[in-house]
């Protein structure tokens, strides 16, 4: 099935998006955060950030609630001012600029869109705002309305739109006044599952048609790797992490890292000397890597079972706890030396083991997918 | 230039909201003060000389006692009523359910001289209701008397059991069908349902309405002042001593009638938050529940029409009697003669339709007066940061507290002389008086209609007009006052209608020159014309009803864009 975007790309057939294809280069922003800070009450909401978001990519601030990330988008929207620090839009300082005049456009978690006018008055808002001509208006409204499939609704009002629809429009009217950059607050999180995930891939379609700098902030972490061409992950007011996702992933920098994007078995550990020593004596060979720390953390899916003990470094033999099937994969919890390890196999019809709780099993952990992490 | 209209909006606002207090403090906070000042002089000096005097004297503590049984009296009464016809028409399935819901709320709209004078005509010595139980049973009198105690509570029954009406409906729609549902799975009885899972749902309500009618119970002139007769009260005696000039007395009377106000309500309120509870999810809504036995079912609607004819029978006598020929109507039981002639009274002649005149001007003015004040208060209260943001929400809920005759003491009290606050001018016995009178009255229920209206306009709406390039200035009159317009404009007319048939402060202000409608109908009875009285009254039904019913669109309209936000 065709997105509603594709259709209207389709039907228009080629320039459809001249608000911001034809547009001069110089209006897209780059956005430079330096050292922002921001307290409420004596707590820092966020701290030190330094982040530089180039011109047209997607960037997410991820993170559990209340670790800043909405206060970091309100900061570069303009709706309270740092304590510290300086923000720059396409190389120009915005830090205490007014809201209206910073031509960064947002979507709320709740839309806000306002319910006493239609679906069009909504979208023409900010043009009308602009004192742009009503033919301008028109056009413009047209325009984002179809790339939208949000044609037939000019004069539905909002509490005769979907959720879905609700959210259009709210992309919609932030779109038309066509902003340096996009700033999207966890937009999808009132939408239910399905609907969810077919936003997800139209707006990330639609961006990267658009090639506007958009943030994305979400407490979702399969959004963030899904959309993102980079990731900062936030905790407690401070940036953990910035990378791409498959770095973020990879090779994160911190337990919390770790833990928060994807599943992960971590331990504590005492390195030296390329080995790692956890609790009751178990050891696992480091390799070549030189890394330092106090944590190792192994992906479930990087743990291969198997019921004859296979060659290799990292073999250890377990007792089968638990099984889970989760559809596609099964997760089994093998109890070694008193740790919990958690692995992942596919649940093919030929290949997935058929074990019973108690049963002897080898885990074998390759050297490269330990990752040591020093908090 | 950016730095100088920063400096120029703050300039403006500190000036704005400066006159805002300057006001409150002014018409508000001072003339209560100021009756505590005269309540407590005697001949220039500071003595408690009228509270001694207050409560030795005979007479105040029987008005004092009087009052205290009448609020009493009125919460039983009312409580009764009201709760059992919430109950008939929301716990059961009631027959024409929003017809008659509507309907049970009539008497609160109307103004409380036109219910007074109506029951007079039906209820009492020869009223229409007296005199036909007269003739029915063969009688030489009247089977009961409709004056005292028990008319004052017959009409407070009628007119203000609407309070424990509303909040016991609003509290049965709110009980979680699914923990009356838990309940009787854990093998409750439906006796012990009520008691135990229903009974609870509605006491905060009880509680709230208990407040609210014993308040307006003790606070109520026109009922005791019309009917009362021999059963004197507080209200009544701050008239009688402001009439006699004992101005101290007044201001005494006056400020013990507003600490038990304040007191009672501040008790009602404690118990209340203790018995308050919110629900940790969202329940299922209550379905009410279904009457099969068909002897039932018909009983209900039985009774359902006797109820609904009794509370239409005023308004009903009320038009009937606005036709009658007042001269013709002397010797005989039930009027006979028919006319268009009080109206065309009040329309031609000068003198019969100042009044009418009047209370529409008076209430246009007091109606202006809360609008200019309650809209910037309240915008302060649900939307800036400001400091002073509590006490302007005090002052402007304070005379909510007061009984609407300790508020006119209070005005009188205030500008009986020269103050700063009317600019060296001396305000009794000038027509601003009265609008002023009922103005203050009116600004706490005004403060609540537009806060709520403020209160649906929620701070991501204003952020996002923003975010779309909007100044201040147009996010106000582009996203602000589309949403709050409706609200202000129903809290507008709230307040007209309240003021255009108001008696109480009214009897306590008006001049020669701005006689109010009330007046002129009171007036009119004492003077045996009855038809133009009621006409006056007829007249006032109209507007008070055609304006509830704006009023009522206006809200539903406004609720339906708040809920969505």
């Amino acid at each position: 099935m065709q997105s509603a975007f594709e259709v209207a790309h389709l039907a228009a057939g080629g320039p459809l998006f001249f608000g911001y294809c034809g547009r001069e280069r110089e209006k897209m922003g780059s956005l430079v955060l330096r050292d922002v800070a921001k307290y409420f009450d004596g707590v820092a909401a966020c701290s030190e950030i330094n982040l530089t978001i180039a011109e047209g990519e997607f960037f997410t601030f991820l993170g559990p609630s209340g670790c800043g990330k909405t206060t970091l988008l309100r900061l570069i929207a303009g709706f309270i001012r740092p304590d510290k620090g300086s923000i720059y839009l396409g190389g120009r300082a915005i830090t205490h600029l007014a809201a209206e005049r910073r031509e960064v456009g947002m979507v709320f978690q709740n839309y806000a869109l306002f319910p006493f006018l239609t679906v069009f008055e909504n979208i023409a808002y900010g043009l009308k705002i602009q004192k742009k001509s009503k033919a301008e208006i028109r056009r413009a409204v047209g325009m984002y309305m179809e790339m939208m499939g949000l044609d037939g609704f000019e004069m539905r009002r909002i509490s005769q739109l979907s959720g879905g629809e609700q959210q259009r429009v709210a992309l919609a009217r932030s779109l038309a006044t066509e902003p340096k950059v996009l700033l999207l607050d966890e937009p999808l999180s009132n939408l239910d599952a399905r609907l969810r995930d077919t936003m997800r891939m139209e707006i990330h379609s639609l961006q990267k048609r658009l090639g506007i700098t958009t943030l994305f902030v979400t407490h979702d972490q399969t959004e963030a790797l899904a959309l993102s061409d980079r990731v900062a992950l936030f905790e407690r007011g401070c940036c953990e992490q910035v990378g791409t996702p498959q770095e973020i992933y990879s090779q994160p920098d911190s337990a919390f890292v770790a833990r928060f994007i994807g599943d992960t078995n971590l331990f504590a550990a005492r390195i030296s000397e390329g080995r790692a020593t956890l609790s009751g004596g178990l050891i696992f060979r480091l390799g070549s890597s030189k890394r330092k720390g106090c944590f190792v953390s192994i992906r479930p899916q990087d743990i291969s079972l198997s019921m004859i003990p296979p060659s290799g470094p990292n073999i250890f033999c377990g007792t089968l706890k638990e099984s889970q099937l989760n559809g596609m994969w099964v997760t089994h919890s093998i109890e070694v030396a008193g740790h919990i390890f958690r692995a992942v196999v596919l649940n093919t019809r030929t290949g997935s083991l058929k074990m019973c709780p108690g049963a002897s099993v080898f885990l074998s952990i390759p050297e490269a997918s330990i990752t040591v992490l020093m908090r | 230039m950016g730095r100088f209209q920063r400096v120029f909006r703050f300039f403006m606002a500190t000036i704005g909201v400066m006159a805002l207090i300057w006001f409150l403090v002014g018409y508000i906070l001072y003339p209560a003060l100021r009756t505590v000042m005269v309540s407590m002089t005697d001949h220039g000096a500071f003595s408690l000389a009228h509270y001694v005097h207050q409560f030795t004297s005979q007479y105040t503590l029987v008005a004092l006692k009087n009052s205290l049984v009448l609020g009493g009296m009125t919460v039983v009464v009312c409580g009764v009523i009201g709760t059992v016809l919430a109950f008939f028409v929301h716990y059961v399935e009631c027959p024409y359910k929003d017809g008659v819901d509507k309907l049970l709320l009539l008497p609160v709209m109307l103004p409380g001289i036109i219910i007074v004078f109506s029951f007079v005509q039906l209820y009492g010595e020869s009223g229409l209701v007296t005199k036909s139980l007269e003739w029915l049973l063969g009688l030489d009198g009247a089977p009961y008397d409709f004056s005292g105690l028990a008319g004052i509570l017959f009409v407070h029954a009628y007119t203000q059991y609407v309070y424990f009406y509303i909040g016991v409906s609003l509290a049965i729609g709110q009980i979680d069908a699914s923990v009356v549902e838990s309940a009787r799975n854990m093998g409750a009885s439906q006796v012990k349902v009520f008691t135990s899972v229903i009974w609870p749902f509605i006491t905060p309500s009880l509680i709230t309405a208990g407040a609210i009618t014993f308040m307006s119970g003790i606070g109520s002139f026109t009922a005791p002042m019309i009917i009362g007769h021999g059963y004197k009260v507080l209200t009544t005696q701050i008239l009688l001593s402001k009439a006699n000039n004992f101005m101290g007395v007044a201001a005494t009377q006056g400020v013990i009638l507003s600490l038990i106000s304040l007191v009672v309500f501040g008790l009602f309120r404690r118990s209340e938050v203790k018995r308050r509870f919110q629900a940790s999810v969202k329940g299922v809504p209550f379905s009410p529940i279904k009457i099969e036995h068909p002897g039932l079912k018909a009983a209900m609607r039985l009774v359902f029409g006797l109820l609904l004819f009794t509370v239409l029978l005023p308004v009903l006598t009320l038009f009937l009697l606005s036709f009658v020929k007042s001269s013709a109507w002397m010797v005989s039981i039930y009027p006979k003669e028919f006319t268009w002639d009080n109206y065309l009274a009040i329309f031609t002649k000068r003198r019969t339709f100042a009044p009418f005149l009047n209370s529409i001007l008076l209430s246009l003015v007091a109606a202006f007066g809360c609008l200019v004040v309650a809209v910037p208060s309240s915008y302060i209260v649900e939307k800036t940061k400001m400091r002073v943001k509590r006490v302007v929400e005090a002052l402007v809920m304070l005379p909510w507290a007061m009984p609407a005759s300790a508020i006119a003491i209070n005005m009188i009290n205030a500008y009986n002389v020269p103050t700063l606050f009317s600019f060296n001018t001396v305000l009794v016995g000038s027509g601003i008086l009265l609008p002023l009178g009922y103005m203050i009255r009116s600004l706490p229920i005004m403060m609540k209609t537009t806060q709520i209206s403020f209160q649906h306009v929620s701070d991501t709406l204003l952020e996002a007009s923003q975010s779309l390039g909007a100044s201040p200035v147009q996010t106000f009159g582009r996203v602000i006052l589309p949403m709050v317009s409706p609200g202000i404009l129903a809290g507008f007319l709230l307040v007209f209608v309240r003021s255009v048939g108001e008696y109480t402060i009214s009897a306590f202000l008006y001049t020669a020159s701005n006689k109010p409608v009330s007046i002129a109908m009171v007036n009119g009875i004492f003077e045996y014309n009855i038809g133009l009285a009621m006409a006056y009254g007829a007249l006032l039904v109209i507007l008070t009803l055609s304006f509830t019913l704006l009023i009522r669109r206006l809200t539903a309209k406004g609720s339906e864009g708040g809920l969505m936000v």
